[in-house]
């Protein structure tokens, strides 16, 4: 802020891209000085990524001009221009050493002989700059997540010096690490070094950036200085529609048992005992690895247990999948890029795949589908899925949209019984809104939910009751009106787990 | 990069035009008898035969449309396949595996087409009127007793090195076995080795045999295309003598290639068992001839002969590798 | 145990090491000429072949590519090589003709690989066929003898030492440079651990592509010269197989099959493996029928070690994200 009667670092003037017909990024402009922390909100596929890429040179803009330090540039080419990305994806090499990392693109001596103490040097003294301790004779893939991001920062600041673009740094970083990665951007912003920070966490933004710019899809809704702007209100300009602070109008549930679990015992989980009523929305807290993705899995039948499990007090044996979805019963999994989706195949059939015999044609047994087209697209208006076409492939969709779709599936099954696990992980605010939206409606309905969450603010906003989860055990219960954060935290992550780091 | 890659295409396109030039360079004429010639794999000796094939047909105004698998069985059972979609009237095949293109014969023989195997026999088999092959017991015999009689006057174990074929190919199979049945009873140690009729092999199977036994007098190589190989390792060793010279090991070796011509000629190695490949070939031809007509045919098996430094250039012109 | 274990999956050559002394223990004792001059130096010369194509065929593997095809381009290169020598008895033409096609061989599976981005092993697979091919047209199958004085370079010796010894340790040395000293080998070594971060680098994957594999050609064809003056002349079957062996070389090296990790030491120690158990075998006056069995046993084990360092890496890998996420408080 202090620096903005400087001359800008880089200004960009109506940047526009298009991919065939769609346009990604629109008429983007915005001005960068030495040593301030721009956060670039926006939805997942507003077009953030695709600007960071032409930014980089990873990409060529289809229209408008990038000036650095005043100069047009037409073919950016980071490391020349002095701007550097950190992907979310980190471009480092595992089985190479920190140094050889750092250096790979700009190694001392001759091509021929390269001087491997020069290296070294060179890495050390960039780690330094950081004020990071590293040995730079480690190899990359020995260092855990939060050191190598301060790797790839140091290589990524060794050729580029002026602009540095972090895309969604923490999303993988614990907290301390997470609190040295803010040190070091502090430090850069002293050093006069410009940031583009890309992050969904509000509290991050507000905490590390001096300005904002809100994309959403591809056009620039909002600029200025963050002070200036309330959470809410650029938390709207994200998502484009007001947001309540309580979306789900929680009714209370019938008083039906709807699923019953008796000491259900795995290898990853022990003794575990609950009922879901009817309407009724069950959350699961607790760390991740303490057996809940596990413990629904096996309610589905996906893993052994031992244990009973009634539904409508009737007793389910042997637990396999066909009887749980004769029972209504339906699993929205963790990791849909692997179990989930079926990417290169298209909306429509992910989003039938578990009703396609309702739609087989009896007249002519094995011949086509009726109905799927009109059905499948009355699930997307529903669930209010944003697609191209009905027929394009899901990968293709943003994660919150192949979410929305894949809830979708098995919604039109009609459950009695849903259990969703992690239904918002990866998702945007709206995606999540939406997804919070038809969980409260299904309760309405008087299906019974079980959400499994380690997004504890969502289960604390959607649950009638939270159970608390640690090391396979159930360790606690809270009803909605003792919901409390800070006790529910310390319950999941108990004292066995503090010994470590 | 470009320019080379348009230069391998036109290669490419150039040979597989000839293929089709050979095929189609005769239109087809009528009643004009076709016969189909599936060979496993293209090498010397194989191409010795082929021609004797070739030249008996054109003898009798045949029409040779011939097709090669490249050592690989499924082709030549499409090979086949396609054979008798053509309507050839005889199939002469040297097959890559028996088993494998079995029932393709089968269909051939339903299709009223002769089918005579050559130059590898194909035993019990159902399909196949008869077989032109070399009679490779007899060449193994010829080198073994060259080698009994050059060792006659030895008081003391000799130690011979065998070099063996393919392990699974009838020819090798019998070739030890001729070898092996004409020192039955001598006083001699036998080592075997195996080399897959590759000369590679051959030579690092030489060189560790000399390892573990230096004092090797005689080497059979089940062809003698491993003869050089066989010399690379005896000029290591500094044996390398001819006939008569002190510390001569003995070398003998069945086929009839130009390597083994040279040799035996220099005096390195002693004698060479020749496939008599010309006459196998119009042998399989005057077979399917027979067969065609009705008449009882047999499986007929061509002795090899064994040619020594002495006689060697004297029957030159009966040696298919000496050109 | 555990150091060990650690050090065996950072230092993956040392086991193949450790296999040869161990193997060469054993051998000393089943065999007394095992360790004589002599047969270790019969040893070396018959690793000469598969010692020197492996080293070219470390840098495509860590590039995380493979070439299929690099037997075919030893029996190109020894057929054009015949060829020529018969025909003109030039020498020098012969070896310029002979190295230069190999490397262009080598250049246009790089090419493919790059161009169409096609995988490595159909790409070679069809251009093994290919090359075959050519040779087999080239000399109509023919065998083609060379004259007796080229085979000097199959059993002639320079200063008491054999010639493809010294071939095989020059290779090796150059090896050796190329992929510790120079820019280009960081980048090899780069390029088969994650090709994604190096074209975010910026580096130069296409021109690195293409240099590897016409690394292949090149020790394809110093391979093929040696195997030719050794063999006496120009057979169908020459180089049949010889890449199999040579990736067996090279994963027993302990270079994994996925690219990123391994080293030209390792697979030139790996060949000479492969070469003591065919000689331990024949020393041992072995039958012939057991041959195949021992070399599918240790190839499987070969494959077994590549899998086993997968899994325990990936295991590694895993335990660490878990302790991350159990040290991370919030939930």
């Amino acid at each position: 802020m202090q620096e903005t009667t400087n001359k800008p670092l880089l200004s960009v003037k109506n940047l526009k891209k298009t991919f065939g017909l769609k346009t990604v990024v629109n008429n983007v402009s915005f001005d960068v000085y030495p040593g301030e922390i721009i956060t670039l909100v926006g939805e997942n596929g507003a077009g953030k990524s695709t600007l960071k890429n032409m930014l980089c040179g990873l990409l060529e803009p289809t229209e408008g001009q990038i000036f650095i330090e005043g100069q047009e540039v037409k073919n950016i080419n980071g490391y020349e221009h002095g701007i550097s990305a950190v992907h979310q994806e980190l471009s480092l090499f595992g089985t190479l050493t920190v140094a050889e990392n750092i250096c790979i693109t700009q190694l001392p001596g001759k091509p021929g002989n390269v001087n491997w103490v020069e290296v070294d040097n060179i890495a050390q003294k960039q780690l330094d700059f950081l004020g990071i301790d590293i040995d730079t004779k480690s190899l990359v893939e020995d260092l855990g997540t939060g050191k190598q991001q301060i790797v790839e920062i140091a290589k990524a600041l060794l050729h580029a010096d002026k602009l540095l673009i972090l895309d969604e740094p923490t999303t993988s970083l614990t907290a301390p690490e997470r609190e040295k990665l803010f040190i070091i951007m502090e430090r850069l912003k002293e050093r006069g070094v410009a940031i583009i920070f890309i992050s969904h966490f509000m509290d991050e933004i507000y905490k590390m950036g001096d300005k904002y710019i809100v994309l959403r899809d591809g056009h620039q809704v909002g600029s200025g200085f963050l002070k200036d702007v309330p959470r809410n209100d650029l938390e709207e300009m994200m998502v484009g529609r007001t947001i309540g602070e309580s979306q789900i109008d929680l009714k209370p549930p019938q008083e039906v048992d709807a699923i019953r679990v008796e000491n259900l015992s795995s290898y990853d989980f022990h003794d575990v005992s609950f009922t879901v009523k009817k309407g009724e929305i069950l959350g699961i807290a607790g760390l991740v690895g303490a057996g809940r993705t596990e413990l629904v899995e096996a309610i589905f039948g996906i893993r052994k247990s031992k244990g009973n499990i009634f539904i409508n007090d009737k007793l389910v044996s042997p637990v396999t999948i066909s009887k749980m979805l004769e029972n209504n019963v339906s699993l929205v999994t963790e990791d849909r890029k692997t179990n989930g989706i079926f990417g290169i195949r298209s909306v429509r059939e992910n989003i039938s795949a578990a009703t396609i015999e309702s739609f087989v044609n009896r007249k002519i047994k094995g011949f086509g589908f009726r109905n799927e087209e009109e059905k499948t697209m009355e699930v997307v208006k529903d669930m209010n899925v944003a697609i191209p076409h009905i027929q394009s492939k899901i990968k293709s969709l943003s994660g919150g949209n192949q979410q929305k779709a894949i809830i979708g599936r098995w919604l039109s099954t009609k459950p009695q019984i849903c259990i969703l696990d992690e239904p918002t992980k990866g998702v945007d605010i709206g995606a999540k809104f939406d997804i919070h939206t038809m969980i409260g409606e299904l309760a309405k309905q008087g299906v019974a939910v079980i959400v499994v969450s380690s997004d504890l603010p969502e289960l604390l906003q959607i649950s009638h009751r939270i159970k608390v989860m640690r090391t396979g055990h159930m360790v606690g219960e809270f009803k909605r009106e003792e919901f409390n954060s800070a006790k529910i935290i310390s319950m999941a992550a108990s004292s066995a787990y503090e010994k470590k780091e | 990069m470009k320019k080379m890659f348009g230069l391998i295409l036109i290669f490419a396109v150039l040979s597989t035009g000839s293929v089709f030039a050979n095929g189609n360079k005769e239109a087809a004429g009528d009643k004009q008898i076709t016969i189909g010639l599936s060979v496993d794999q293209l090498f010397e000796s194989r191409i010795a035969t082929n021609n004797g094939v070739k030249a008996e047909a054109a003898k009798n105004g045949f029409k040779v449309i011939e097709v090669v698998a490249d050592g690989d069985a499924q082709t030549q059972n499409s090979q086949i396949q396609t054979l008798i979609a053509q309507k050839v009237d005889a199939i002469l095949v040297c097959a890559v595996d028996q088993n494998t293109i079995e029932t393709a014969l089968m269909k051939a023989k339903k299709a009223g087409i002769t089918v005579i195997s050559y130059d590898r026999d194909l035993p019990g088999s159902k399909s196949t009127s008869a077989s032109s092959a070399p009679d490779s017991i007899s060449d193994g015999l010829n080198c073994g007793k060259y080698v009994a009689e050059a060792i006659k006057g030895r008081t003391d174990k000799v130690v011979i090195l065998e070099l063996l074929g393919a392990l699974n190919d009838q020819n090798g199979i019998d070739r030890s076995k001729g070898f092996n049945d004409a020192l039955k009873g001598k006083n001699v140690e036998i080592i075997q080795m195996p080399t897959d009729w590759a000369s590679d092999r051959a030579l690092a199977a030489t060189q560790n045999a000399f390892q573990a036994n230096p004092n090797i007098a005689a080497i059979f190589a089940a062809t003698d295309t491993q003869i050089p190989s066989i010399e690379t390792v005896l000029t290591d060793m500094g044996k390398l003598k001819k006939i008569g010279e002190d510390g001569h090991v003995i070398v003998v070796g069945i086929n009839g290639s130009y390597d083994g011509y040279v040799s035996v000629k220099n005096g390195t190695a002693d004698g060479i068992s020749v496939m008599d490949c010309k006459t196998i070939g119009e042998t399989a031809v005057k077979l399917a001839i027979k067969a065609m007509k009705g008449e009882a045919v047999e499986k007929v098996v061509v002795p090899g002969n064994f040619y020594t430094t002495k006689n060697i250039e004297a029957n030159k012109a009966s040696i298919w590798g000496a050109k | 145990m555990n150091i060990i274990k650690k050090y065996l999956s950072k230092k993956r050559w040392v086991a193949i090491v450790f296999a040869t002394f161990f193997l060469g223990v054993i051998l000393t004792f089943v065999s007394p000429v095992f360790l004589k001059f002599n047969n270790l130096q019969s040893v070396l010369v018959q690793a000469s072949v598969t010692g020197i194509v492996a080293v070219g065929m470390t840098f495509i593997i860590l590039t995380g590519g493979i070439d299929i095809s690099l037997g075919a381009i030893l029996f190109f290169t020894s057929a054009l090589f015949a060829k020529i020598i018969v025909g003109t008895g030039s020498y020098i033409f012969a070896f310029v003709a002979a190295i230069g096609s190999a490397c262009l061989l080598g250049l246009l599976n790089g090419f493919l690989v790059n161009k169409f981005k096609m995988s490595p092993l159909i790409t070679t697979l069809a251009t093994y066929t290919m090359y075959r091919g050519m040779a087999i047209h080239l000399t109509s199958a023919q065998n083609v003898p060379v004259p007796r004085e080229f085979g000097f370079i199959g059993n002639g010796k320079i200063a008491g030492i054999p010639v493809p010894i010294i071939l095989l340790f020059i290779v090796f040395g150059i090896g050796i440079y190329l992929l510790t000293k120079t820019r280009f080998g960081l980048y090899v070594r780069a390029i088969g651990n994650s090709s994604q971060s190096a074209i975010e680098s910026n580096l130069p994957v296409k021109k690195v592509t293409l240099m590897v594999y016409l690394i292949g050609g090149f020790t394809s064809a110093i391979a093929a010269l040696i195997l030719l003056a050794r063999v006496g002349g120009l057979q169908s079957g020459i180089g049949i197989g010889v890449e199999f062996t040579v990736i067996a070389a090279v994963v027993l090296g302990g270079t994994k099959l996925s690219g990123g990790a391994g080293t030209v030491v390792g697979s030139v120690i790996g060949a000479i493996f492969l070469v003591l158990i065919d000689n331990g075998l024949n020393l041992m006056n072995a039958s012939p029928y057991i041959y195949d069995i021992v070399r599918g046993a240790v190839l499987l084990t070969a494959v077994i070690i590549d899998r086993v360092s997968i899994v325990r890496q990936t295991k590694h890998l895993l335990e660490q994200k878990a302790m991350r996420i159990e040290s991370s408080k919030n939930i």
